[in-house]
């Protein structure tokens, strides 16, 4: 992990020019895991403002895992291997310590190289050097952050991965994507009718989305790297609630060009039509599994809203929620052995996850207006949407549901978000 | 002999109605008054468009319901029928009906929910009288609420379709 | 439907002045009337039958309503049907695995009357609850069917194989017991001392006394086997030890 892909950095820079809001984003973290891994980070030797951005995204993003408890470095502030005095962090209590130094190189890249050491054992556990454009210092902060994750949880982090969501400011609407911390909005679309239900391509280059701009719900596609976009599907009725299939070779869409709404299948040029679900009544919210074989949806055929699968193949569905209160917007959990979604009940909405195996039912949340639930690709966190001082704003919960935290734009409702893949 | 001029003078009469020109036609109360097979014209020559009338019930173009439901509802069955009516008598004219939704459900459920909304006044419309390709459906679920407020008198005006003539 | 009738009467206007020579007043007046009626007639049909169609659909979406609740309701209850079965099937093999023990303790109590020197099946790993119950049954089973000394070593056995089981204090009230069997009262008496000094909340407390009593009996001692009901009485008041102790001292006042 040194350069980060060419692909991903050209993206980087192509969104940037498409329109960078200066966006402050103010993070409320509730609750905290059961286990947190002390851990302190030295902030940075070398060039001091590029270290303080640095360190404060790590700490951030450590902080909003909720598996870490920061340790405060106390005046010691080693840069150097040779400077580190183990006894010195053993006292403190942190059982990793992470320490580095970043430059400014003569052309204009940022060179940040750091070193994790585990104090207990008194052990380097990774070394890195970590390169980036001189605009994308918070990018290195995520990168570094996700190697302390993985290295001390053992699972992969995902601060390096993008969110994408809609924002509505007075009439106006925006498709947003931004850092997984939800700094580094980037406007992708901006106008005056409703946009819903952006879904992201398996690999990250395009986003999938409906949009009322001429009238009624057409779905589009739009590449992130060129800014271009096609209509995916603009039947009579509404075109909506796209999901793209983990190979990239097929998206799930809802149709009501025959009538009611069913889940059809297309390519993501638009052709090949192929309508999945003959429900005769409402079918729609498809998700697929990671396998790409099942999918699950929201379906009021049994009367209430509720959540079904069925195979991508064809076949017959099987109703997946029971009980009281209906139940919306399922998502696949990346390891495929459970789903997330939105259940409604006295008014209330919580977020929700369910075990496929043993059929066991979680409340994550505490209960609002909370909807639209996705995984993070770790499948450690959740990101949804939440309401708070009258206000739309983004949530993550984390998959125990021990920490929740808020993430308020500085203006306008957030809503619809989704999280990206990793890149 | 009186009488056959009668007659044909209101034969005449109704067939110029048939021509385009006519509804400010003149009053044929005259005729009405001897005539035994008259009496309903007189009530569709008017000079005024009804759809502009507040006191007709053509003024009302929304139709409301319960939650989670699409069915037309027996209340406002007389508002879609009269639209239907004017329809078939103006096929000239055209409409599009637009469903919403309140805020209760996910926002993909309720575009759905909205589209049947405005699919059942369409059936409706088209039972009624009026051809299928003079009306356009759209579903705006959740998102255009008129009201934004989370409770029941707002949630209520917002699960509703709306006739809108183009 | 207005326009309809206006064109019948348009072609009706046509028609009949061509023939109007032809016809006497009365004869086109009674067309004309006919005709009317026809139209009437029609305007009535088409009417009544968009009303009924208007019922057939009302009554459609009434019933597609009715089909999508029973659907759910069939699918509660063939979800509900799944979990009782599942549950069953659960109980089935929980009980299934408990009946095995039992049996399998009989038949280790069988197999270790009829033998010289058994040893309690004893286990390798004494973290593993199913031998520790197993040897405890198999150690029961000896002492019901009377092999005292096999219970004894087996009791003893399990008291050190498990020292940490909850059901300890239990093995030494049966050690207690089958030593008592062998008429070892002086044994029994110390185990049954052991038992309520170490455990003296145990369950089987009261019933330790009991058998100190008897052992003291046992050994000729019948004012202090009297003195230990007394105590058990006043100490475990609510015991059925206590109950029995209390007839036995009416009776032998």
């Amino acid at each position: 992990m040194v350069l980060p892909g060419l692909r991903c950095m050209l993206g980087l820079l192509l969104l940037a020019q498409v329109s960078v809001a200066n966006a402050v984003m103010t993070i409320e973290i509730i609750g905290a895991g059961e286990h947190q891994i002390p851990v302190a980070i030295v902030p940075f030797g070398g060039d001091a403002k590029l270290a303080q951005t640095i360190n404060a995204v790590v700490v951030g993003d450590l902080q909003r895992s909720g598996l870490f408890r920061l340790i405060d470095p106390a005046g010691k502030l080693p840069h150097e291997l040779a400077d580190v005095s183990y006894p010195d962090w053993q006292v403190r209590g942190a059982d990793a310590l992470a320490i580095g130094n970043v430059s400014v190189q003569d052309n204009g890249r940022i060179d940040a190289r750091f070193r994790l050491l585990d104090v207990v054992k008194q052990v380097e556990l990774t070394g890195q050097s970590v390169s980036a454009n001189g605009d994308e210092i918070r990018a290195v902060g995520h990168r570094i952050s996700d190697m302390i994750y993985e290295k001390l949880t053992g699972d992969k982090g995902v601060f390096s991965t993008r969110i994408a969501y809609v924002k509505r400011s007075g009439e106006k609407y925006s498709l947003i994507v931004a850092d997984s911390d939800g700094y580094n909005e980037q406007v992708v679309l901006e106008q005056n009718e409703p946009i819903m239900s952006p879904a992201w391509s398996p690999d990250g280059s395009h986003l999938v989305y409906v949009s009322f701009e001429t009238g009624h719900a057409v779905v589009y596609v739009q590449s992130l790297f060129t800014n271009q976009r096609m209509v995916l599907a603009d039947f009579r009725g509404s075109n909506s609630a796209p999901s793209w299939s983990p190979d990239g070779k097929q998206l799930a869409i809802v149709l009501t060009r025959d009538g009611s709404s069913e889940i059809y299948l297309v390519r993501p040029d638009g052709s090949g039509i192929r309508r999945l679900t003959f429900i005769n009544a409402i079918a729609t919210e498809p998700s697929f599994s990671p396998d790409g074989q099942t999918l699950l949806f929201t379906s009021n055929e049994g009367g209430s809203p509720q959540i079904y699968s069925m195979p991508v193949a064809g076949g017959p569905e099987q109703r997946m929620t029971f009980g009281d209160g209906n139940n919306y917007s399922p998502r696949y959990s990346p390891d495929g052995k459970g789903f997330v979604y939105t259940h409604l009940i006295n008014g209330k909405f919580f977020i929700a996850t369910q075990d496929f195996q043993t059929g066991q039912v979680e409340t994550l949340t505490s209960g609002g207006w909370e909807k639209k639930p996705s995984f993070a690709p770790n499948g450690k966190l959740i990101l949804f949407a939440s309401e708070a001082r009258g206000r739309g704003i983004l949530a993550t919960v984390s998959s125990d549901g021990r920490v929740q935290q808020h993430m308020f734009t500085d203006n306008g409702d957030a809503r619809e978000p989704v999280w990206g893949p990793h890149q | 002999m009186k009488k056959l001029v009668i007659s044909i003078v209101l034969l005449n009469l109704l067939a110029a109605c048939a021509s385009e020109k006519p509804k400010e036609a003149a009053a044929p109360a005259p005729v009405a008054a001897t005539a035994p097979v008259a009496a309903p014209a007189p009530a569709t020559v008017v000079a005024v468009d009804p759809l502009n009338d507040p006191s007709s019930i053509l003024s009302k173009r929304s139709v409301y319901f319960p939650l989670d439901v699409s069915a037309v509802q027996a209340d406002d069955k007389p508002i879609v029928l009269a639209h239907a009516k004017y329809l078939s008598e103006h096929q000239n004219r055209k409409v599009r009906v637009e469903g919403n939704c309140d805020e209760r459900g996910s926002k993909e459920y309720n575009l759905a929910l909205g589209q049947r909304r405005a699919e059942s006044v369409k059936k409706m419309l088209v039972l009624g009288g009026a051809k299928a390709s003079q009306i356009e459906t759209v579903s705006y679920g959740e998102e255009k609420p008129l009201c934004k407020e989370h409770n029941e008198s707002c949630w209520k005006q917002n699960r509703r379709s709306d006739i809108k003539y183009q | 439907m207005l326009k309809q009738r206006a064109l019948l009467l348009l072609a009706l206007s046509f028609a009949i002045p061509a023939r109007a020579g032809l016809l006497e007043d009365n004869g086109a007046r009674k067309q004309i009337q006919q005709l009317e009626t026809r139209v009437l007639k029609l305007e009535d049909e088409v009417s009544q039958r968009t009303k009924s169609m208007l019922d057939l659909q009302s009554q459609i979406d009434a019933l597609n309503t009715e089909i999508r609740n029973l659907r759910g309701l069939n699918e509660e209850t063939t979800h509900g049907l799944q979990d009782a079965e599942k549950r069953q099937k659960d109980f089935y093999v929980d009980l299934d695995t408990r009946m095995r023990h039992f049996e399998s303790a009989e038949q280790a109590a069988k197999e270790a009357a009829s033998a010289v020197a058994v040893k309690a099946p004893v286990s390798t790993d004494p973290s593993d609850p199913v031998p520790e119950d197993r040897a405890f049954e198999a150690a029961y089973g000896m002492y019901k069917s009377g092999s005292y000394v096999n219970a004894v070593k087996a009791y003893q056995d399990f008291i050190k194989m498990y020292s940490g089981s909850t059901r300890v204090p239990d093995a030494n009230y049966w050690l207690g017991k089958s030593q008592f069997g062998m008429k070892e009262y002086k044994q029994a008496l110390v185990t049954y001392q052991k038992l309520l000094k170490d455990f003296p909340e145990a369950p089987k407390a009261a019933d330790a006394m009991y058998g100190i009593s008897d052992c003291l009996k046992g050994l000729k001692k019948p004012i202090a086997a009297r003195k230990m009901l007394r105590q058990l009485v006043a100490k475990y008041p609510a015991s059925e030890a206590a109950a029995k102790a209390k007839k036995l001292l009416a009776a032998t006042k």
